[in-house]
């Protein structure tokens, strides 16, 4: 690790690399670059702070549902996590270490939204405007994470609800919710871990679900002293823990291929849970999922069903009809009188707003190239945006391990690329687009037969507009590293003669 | 239900037995082959429910449920079966074969007698001939199986699974994998092949490439006896997995990996190598 600071770049001429995004992918590919010594980058983000996700997502009872010794860096390994699962604090208190300790905090230019990152040919150069100024840079990488744009639900009224209205990515510190009859409005990821917590202040809650998530064991627990004390003197014991995790989150996987033996035990841990911890039939019913599992994420919890027994909570499967007031009316006539709505609703997964800014050759939108759904070769790269490289885009999400893992696959095709680019001597990278079709071809190969096509359940994983999965990987993780964490410079190189591809490739060695 | 959907499920007439298997097979299949050969006390279902669904995306898939004889139990026995199976479903080609535990020494006993339908060979768990410190197991097995097989369960339990596996549970699995343990006919005679098999004399005429996989926390088969299979087998490499014996229980996503990477291309890694760990 470096210990002097990296300093900060000339602020009128062009820099090496452009990160967009200071959370997990922003900050692991800052990392690299600066462990690598390559001393010519920034990052741009919008928000006052880093941490993307874990900086946004405050709610009470925020935490990560992939274990935290798996869910952080490989290369940044933390002994002094205090959970299994780690409260959101702890995830954001990390990461706002990574960049301190790697020693380029001051290359992050905060509230630095960019507006627009147009590729300039001649000069081979993305010029990228924000409200902090212009910059340039020779590579773009966007890291600006795929559940990051709060999506509130279209339901008539709801912006004229009379109380307090806020999205959980968006957690009004300022409403009080002791005594208030607060509503929440959907059932998944967040929404379980919201609910409980508020369900302990508040005098009265509903839930509003669309649909019923299974919901497992969650098997937390702290770390005890003599556990991290083992972890600081023997980090090896960090690493032989992480290959557990890691491994048993792949066998999930295997349930995902619609494998009736595999699916059918996994249902039954999940109705299991349901059933120890509700008694009513009713109740029960309401929570039963009618889809496959697997077919939406799995969720953890030991205190989402519990929190239904109580008096004061209350579960409406109705849908909502419109909100008029302070009442929410749902589709058979009756009504919830609330004082606070949050929207546990989900994100922006499948047309995401930074391709609305993304200007590549002859000025396409990156959201043009996308208008049938998105796609990129090895996950990371687009024909005709010439040295950029997406980080958590198309195809990177799982249903069933750690979305770090993936980021820092892609990072080191990236780095290996960007090195190939100098070494080489090349102005521009440029996926072909043969190359790029053969590679989704490939994934839509794989992603048949999975339960995310087939389970019978609308979800974030499908884009609806071409019933093609474009933001998940439909393959164990590890798969997703073999198959896209190594560069090879040949899908690049098509344009040129063979003869100019040898100098290259020769020149690169 | 079945292993998996696309499993055809039929038996074969070998000598005087009538062996069941699952095969993935589909028209004009052209894909590699893998077979597996369950262990001790086991069948295809109980002891690849995880690995072969993971198998089968990408390969066609032949499990076997080998059958055991009131008396006169050898390695043959069994290796002859399947050779049976591979003969009746795939005939006139080669196979991955894949053996774990017991079966594995079946599948290095028919990898030395019938060398030309291998194209590769992944022994897992598997051992030469037993010494000192397995008989010893071996006896209070068989002393358990005639007084106590409640006791029994839990010491088959405590000496199956790896310990980082067991203690990573809560008291509640644990139990719960007390009590799926069954005994089913003919386990004794097994577990009489076990202490006796010996492959000392054919491990040199195994040609195959072929991958030893061995369990670190193994207490059934520990590594010294992966490692001398590993060291017998001239075209030997070698894996090693964070497990107790029961690899396809505890890593089946981490053993398919493996499996799959040296199946692809057995040729790839040399012989005499030793695979790196996997860094995730
Ligand atoms: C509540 C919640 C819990 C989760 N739990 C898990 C888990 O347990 N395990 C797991 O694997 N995954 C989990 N995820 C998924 C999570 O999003 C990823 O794991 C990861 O944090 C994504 O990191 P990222 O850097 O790609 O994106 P983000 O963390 O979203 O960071 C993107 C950054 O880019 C910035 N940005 C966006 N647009 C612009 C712009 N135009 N200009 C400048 N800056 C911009 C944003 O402000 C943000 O800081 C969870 C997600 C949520 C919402």
């Amino acid at each position: 690790m470096a210990s002097t600071p990296l300093g900060y770049p000339a602020p009128d001429s062009p820099v090496d690399v452009i990160i967009i995004g200071a959370g997990f992918g922003g900050l692991g590919m800052g990392t690299q670059l600066a462990r690598e010594g390559k001393s010519s980058f920034i990052v741009l983000e919008r928000a006052e702070e880093v941490g993307g996700t874990w900086r946004d997502n405050h709610y009470p009872g925020a935490a990560c549902d992939v274990p935290s010794h798996l869910y952080s860096f490989s290369f940044r390994p933390n002994p002094e996590w205090s959970r299994m699962f780690a409260p959101q604090e702890e995830i954001l208190d990390y990461l706002r270490h990574v960049a301190r300790d790697e020693n380029f905090h001051e290359r992050i230019v905060f509230g630095a939204e960019v507006t627009s990152a147009r590729w300039d040919d001649a000069a081979a150069l993305w010029n990228v405007a924000t409200p902090k100024g212009d910059f340039s840079a020779k590579t773009l990488v966007t890291a600006v994470g795929h559940l990051s744009e709060p999506k509130l639900p279209n339901i008539d009224g709801l912006s004229d609800f009379s109380g307090s209205l806020f999205h959980s990515a968006e957690w009004a510190d300022e409403v009080d919710l002791v005594g208030k009859r607060v509503g929440v409005i959907g059932s998944g990821a967040t929404a379980i871990q919201v609910m409980p917590e508020v369900a302990k202040i508040a005098s009265e809650v509903v839930v509003f679900q669309r649909s019923a998530p299974y919901v497992t064991p969650r098997p937390d627990r702290a770390y005890s002293d003599q556990e991290k004390g083992l972890f600081r003197k023997m980090p090896e014991s960090i690493q032989e823990l992480r290959e557990e995790m890691f491994w048993s989150n792949e066998e999930r996987y295997a349930q995902r291929r619609g494998t009736p033996t595999l699916v059918s035990a996994a249902t039954q841990v999940a109705l299991d849970h349901l059933h120890r911890q509700i008694q009513d039939p009713e109740l029960r019913r309401k929570l039963t999922p009618d889809y496959i599992i697997g077919c939406k994420r799995v969720l953890k919890s030991n205190d989402y069903y519990p929190a239904f027994v109580q008096e004061h909570v209350h579960l409406e499967t109705d849908g909502i009809e419109r909100v008029e007031g302070n009442r929410v009316i749902t589709t058979d006539g009756g009504s919830h009188e609330l004082d606070v709505i949050v929207a546990c609703t989900g994100f922006e997964t499948t047309d995401l707003p930074i391709a609305y800014r993304i200007f590549g050759r002859n000025d396409l939108p990156l959201s043009e190239r996308w208008s049938n759904g998105m796609q990129a070769y090895a996950t990371t790269a687009v024909h005709g945006f010439p040295n950029l490289w997406i980080i958590n885009g198309p195809n990177t999400g799982l249903g069933h391990n750690s979305a770090v893992y993936i980021a820092e696959a892609q990072i080191d095709y990236i780095m290996a690329a960007v090195n190939f680019r100098e070494a080489a001597d090349l102005p521009a990278l440029e996926v072909a687009e043969e190359a790029e079709e053969a590679f989704m071809d490939r994934v839509d190969r794989l992603a048949e037969g999975t339960v995310w096509l087939e389970g019978g359940c609308r979800s974030w994983y499908v884009d609806h507009r071409n019933g093609r999965l474009t933001t998940l990987w439909p393959e164990p993780a590890y798969t997703f590293r073999q198959v896209n964490a190594h560069f090879e410079p040949e899908p690049y190189l098509t344009r040129s003669e063979d003869e100019t591809v040898e100098q290259v490739l020769t020149a690169a060695r | 239900m079945k292993i998996h959907p696309d499993a055809n499920e039929g038996l074969v007439r070998v000598g005087g037995f009538t062996v069941p298997f699952h095969d993935t097979v589909a028209p004009y299949d052209a894909r590699a082959t893998v077979v597996l050969i369950h262990g001790t006390g086991g069948n295809a279902k109980t002891h690849f429910h995880t690995l072969f669904p993971m198998l089968a995306a990408k390969y066609r898939v032949l499990a076997v449920d080998l059958q055991t004889p009131r008396e006169g139990l050898s390695l043959g026995t069994f290796s002859r079966q399947v050779a049976g199976v591979i003969e009746h479903c795939v005939p006139a080609r080669s196979v991955h074969v894949v053996g774990y535990s017991l079966g594995a020494l079946v599948a290095a006993d028919l990898a030395a007698s019938n060398p030309h339908t291998l194209a590769s060979l992944t022994l897992v768990a598997g051992w030469t001939k037993a010494d000192s410190q397995q008989r010893l197991r071996n006896r209070i097995w068989m002393r358990l199986f005639e007084t106590d097989q409640d006791l029994l369960r839990e010491f088959v339990t405590w000496t199956a699974y790896g310990h980082p596996f067991l203690a990573g549970r809560s008291e509640a699995d644990v139990r719960a994998l007390v009590e799926a343990r069954v005994f089913p006919d003919g386990i004794a005679e097994q577990m009489k092949l076990n202490a006796n098999a010996d492959l000392c004399g054919k491990l040199a005429s195994i040609t195959a490439p072929t991958l030893v996989v061995a369990g670190a926390h193994d207490q059934m088969v520990p590594t010294r006896q992966t490692k001398l299979l590993f060291g017998g087998i001239p075209n030997a490499r070698y894996a090693v997995i964070d497990s107790g014996h029961a690899i396809p229980q505890e890593r089946p996503a981490q053993l398919f990996q493996i499996i799959n990477e040296f199946v692809t291309d057995p040729g790839s890694v040399p012989a005499g190598e030793i695979r790196e760990r996997i860094f995730v």
